[in-house]
């Protein structure tokens, strides 16, 4: 069997190989040659949305909300003590993340490369748990979870989903709440672990100036061999087409009135290759429409109602996806109302074909930019993994958007019916 | 084939208190820019400063407005365009930066160098005027935006309860004025103020340092220096050395009330040296070890031994001899997180300092040092300070300096800070 794969980009002087372990955990290397800093990632396909699953056809599982976030801070500790003190020793910056849909462990080092890789693959393939240090993490967790409290961007955002979705899991915190963390023991804990971090739901991904060689020789011998048989099914709960509500208002502290508008996704594919031209579509529309060359913003800005604080973005994983914009202003409505009337003129005069080979030329420049960054890389084909897709996919494809597809997507995903207003401002 | 990236700055051009340093590598898929105007900190210039760079990112007298700029930014690939405000010690930068993709991944190797320059020197000489003053509405919208970014410094409580800390610490010192200007002097100045002090200060005045990025050849820098002989100059304000002093007469304490969850300490301390001198070095590994990343005192025992806090470190700033200890607490948990960090610099003091402390803070110090290398941008923003702080050494002497720090010599360093605020944001 092949298990090595090479795939070379000449356009953007780039490659990456994969090798595939017996378990099917895939391990993609992306050489950067004359970089110093070398980065590893090892994740699992489970995040704060994976709350509901079945193994092996055996009952169903309900478990409290925040419990990956939860798994992240416990692999963290092992018999010997804490893996940071270890990383730390070898000049390694260790870090961990819980998304949506992922957990990813990751290191960055210059020096001593293989045994930080070592011990990453060690550490995330072994759990240990004792009840006292189970109550303990409870107390670090609930003072993230109050951090998070007060920070106004990130409530505007979870208030944002909780207006797209009417019941997927993906409007629940990622921290769980302090109560629902309370409820996590020792046998969720090992449940969940035996469930989600199996090699087959994972996958590797190295960026830097290593030997690939030694890069299998490493994995082979500290990658668990023994793959029991299973199938894991994660159960979602029927989402509707249609949103939640349309406006979610909440006071806190802030200086002038915060605001994100979100649109629900649900015509658009999300998994494959060919979703990847639907995605790189709606960056492009999102540009064309309200970026800072756009009337839209100009006017905008003019008018003092969006200042340079305004972002856009588009989210898109295997179970779900959206589209976002918003920054600061004195009137988000007005804003909102602004973005309603756009859209439906834009949908009877179409996008401007010089609008659109501008925008997608500058696309280019950006795309090929992220190519500068290690972090960005791992993190990009991390993130794409999951969805069946290779990130160097994206600028193969780039051809590939037309400007007929572009007025696809806009009618598509740009629905007057589907745009939820988050807002926060002070209470007076 | 990429080249062993050469690790230093190279100085081309020194005119009128212009210089040109160029940083040759083929490491990244971009070329960049930087003008840095380089002002001492002070109340009478600091919102001026704001309001010209501001002012002048909303148009030159080609590109009249956010969207002419824009449209040219993206038929240029997408090139990146910024003016954004620093400060340094005492010291407010006003920089002009832009990124561009190299040649070498355009399609036709079309030649944009000669377009990037002529758009980045309309931009900074000559700003879109009506009867020989900036607009009026240009003005008064910038002014808004200022005092909005003024504002919504409280919407981010960790980073404001560490500005309060130094503002209020600081009280008679330059570095405590705010680098985004004084919102009280904005409505006191007019266009033809700013629009003077932009002509016959900003342009003329200042010292100007540019550093060329990525790669290039010798007619791309004959140009940018035609560029810079062309720009029309008088006499050269002198850069003052930030005021280092320490006369602590009884610790200050403060306490702010917000509506929030979660409480911020951040203690103000002195430290009794500065960069240019032979004991720095061993502040850089004290604060290191005290607070400077997960290998610290800080992080060990307020964090996890005690899961006091989500976060807690430490920094320290190289051109003003200060360091902050911040932390993120439950509120009534003040008095023993204070006990506790009070404890850790105490052992410092006695000089108990772990061999996995010394060894994993030097491993941290050098690992971030050669990460500089790696990013084309804080690359540019060591040597700015190299050359600011008139500095020859070369990153690997930092290295090898901080390697050669005794224990004995870091205890030393202990003994010379000293508390001078404490700052309390909590809920009312």
């Amino acid at each position: 069997m092949d298990r090595i794969k090479r795939y070379k980009y000449e356009k953007i002087n780039e490659e990456v190989l994969i090798y595939t372990h017996s378990s099917g955990l895939n391990i993609n290397y992306i050489p950067k040659k004359g970089y110093l800093k070398k980065y590893a990632t090892f994740s699992t396909h489970f995040g704060s949305i994976n709350n509901s699953f079945k193994v092996n056809n055996e009952n169903s599982i309900k478990v409290p909300d925040g419990v990956a976030h939860f798994l992240e801070h416990k692999l963290f500790e092992q018999e010997y003590g804490d893996v940071m003190d270890k990383f730390s020793i070898l000049g390694a910056d260790p870090n961990a993340y819980t998304s949506f849909s992922r957990t990813t462990y990751l290191f960055s080092c210059v020096d001593n490369f293989f045994e930080n890789y070592e011990l990453l693959l060690n550490f995330v393939q072994h759990l240990y748990l004792t009840d006292k240090s189970i109550e303990k993490e409870k107390g670090i967790i609930a003072q993230e979870i109050k951090m998070y409290r007060d920070n106004p961007h990130w409530r505007l955002f979870f208030n944002l989903l909780e207006g797209l979705y009417i019941n997927h899991p993906v409007k629940i915190d990622i921290a769980g709440t302090v109560e629902s963390i309370n409820r996590i023991n020792k046998d969720i804990l090992y449940k969940c672990y035996n469930s989600f971090y199996n090699l087959s739901n994972m996958v590797i991904t190295i960026v830097g100036d290593l030997d690939f060689e030694k890069i299998i020789e490493y994995s082979e011998a500290n990658l668990k061999t023994k793959n029991d048989h299973y199938i894991l099914e994660n159960i979602y709960p029927k989402e509707p087409k249609d949103i939640n509500k349309i406006k979610i208002e909440e006071n806190l502290d802030v200086s002038s009135p915060i605001f994100q508008l979100g649109f629900k996704e649900t015509e658009l594919p999300r998994i494959g290759k060919g979703s990847i031209i639907y995605e790189m579509g709606i960056s492009i529309l999102q540009e064309i429409i309200f970026g800072k060359s756009s009337e839209f913003y100009n006017e905008m800005y003019e008018k003092n109602l969006l200042d340079n604080s305004f972002l856009y973005d588009y989210t898109v994983e295997k179970e779900f996806a959206f589209s976002t914009l918003g920054g600061e202003s004195k009137n988000p409505e007005l804003v909102r109302d602004s973005v309603v009337s756009l859209i439906k003129k834009l949908k009877k005069n179409r996008i401007s074909r010089e609008d659109f080979n501008r925008t997608k030329k500058a696309y280019y420049g950006k795309i090929v930019k992220n190519l500068n960054s290690i972090e960005k890389i791992a993190s990009m084909f991390n993130l794409v993994y999951f969805r069946d897709i290779n990130m160097f996919d994206y600028y193969e494809l780039y051809d590939k958007i037309t400007y007929e597809l572009i007025n696809d997507v806009l009618d598509l995903h740009f629905d007057e019916n589907k745009i939820v207003l988050s807002l926060v401002k002070n209470k007076s | 084939m990429i080249q062993q990236f050469k690790e230093n700055k190279d100085k081309v051009f020194d005119e009128n208190g212009i210089e040109l340093y160029t940083v040759r590598t083929d490491k990244f898929k971009t070329g960049s820019i930087n003008i840095f105007f380089v002002d001492n900190l002070n109340k009478s210039n600091v919102t001026k400063n704001v309001l010209v760079s501001n002012l002048l990112k909303r148009g030159s007298n080609n590109l009249k407005s956010i969207k002419e700029i824009n449209l040219k930014l993206e038929e240029l690939y997408g090139a990146y365009f910024e003016c954004s405000i620093i400060k340094k010690g005492e010291w407010q930068i006003m920089q002009f930066y832009i990124d561009y993709i190299n040649t070498t991944y355009l399609n036709k190797n079309e030649n944009i160098f000669d377009e990037i320059l002529e758009f980045l020197f309309d931009i900074i000489l000559n700003p879109y005027t009506k009867n020989s003053i900036f607009r009026e509405d240009f003005f008064s919208g910038e002014k808004e935006n200022i005092k909005r970014r003024i504002d919504s410094r409280i919407n981010d409580k960790l980073g404001y309860s560490m500005d309060r800390c130094i503002e209020e610490m600081c009280k008679d010192e330059p570095y405590s004025i705010y680098e985004y200007g004084i919102k009280e002097d904005l409505d006191k100045l007019s266009e033809k103020d700013v629009f003077d002090y932009y002509k016959n200060y900003f342009i003329k005045q200042l010292p100007i340092k540019v550093f060329l990025s990525g790669e290039f050849d010798e007619l791309n820098i004959n140009k940018l220096i035609l560029k810079l002989k062309n720009i029309k100059r008088d006499k050269i304000i002198k850069l003052n050395k930030p005021i280092n002093s320490i006369n602590i007469k009884k610790v200050r304490e403060i306490n702010e009330y917000f509506d929030v969850n979660q409480g911020k300490l951040a203690m103000g301390f002195r430290m009794d040296t500065d960069y240019f001198n032979d004991d720095y070095k061993s502040f850089v590994l004290y604060n290191s070890i005290l607070g400077g990343g997960i290998h610290s005192k800080l992080f060990t025992n307020v964090r996890e031994k005690e899961s006091l806090a989500y976060y807690t470190g430490s920094r320290i700033d190289k051109y003003k001899s200060l360091q902050l200890i911040t932390s993120g607490i439950d509120i009534d948990k003040k008095e023993k997180a204070y006990i506790l960090i009070m404890k850790q610099i105490e052992n410092m003091k006695n000089g108990e300092i772990s061999d996995y402390e010394y060894n994993a803070a030097i491993k941290s110090i050098e690992t971030s040092y050669n990460y500089l290398k790696d990013t084309q941008y804080s690359l540019i923003d060591f040597y700015l300070s190299q050359v600011l702080l008139n500095n020859d050494k070369k990153i690997d002497e930092i290295v090898n300096e901080i390697k050669t720090t005794k224990k004995e010599d870091i205890k030393k360093a202990a003994q010379k800070i000293y508390l001078d605020t404490i700052y309390f944001l909590k809920s009312k």
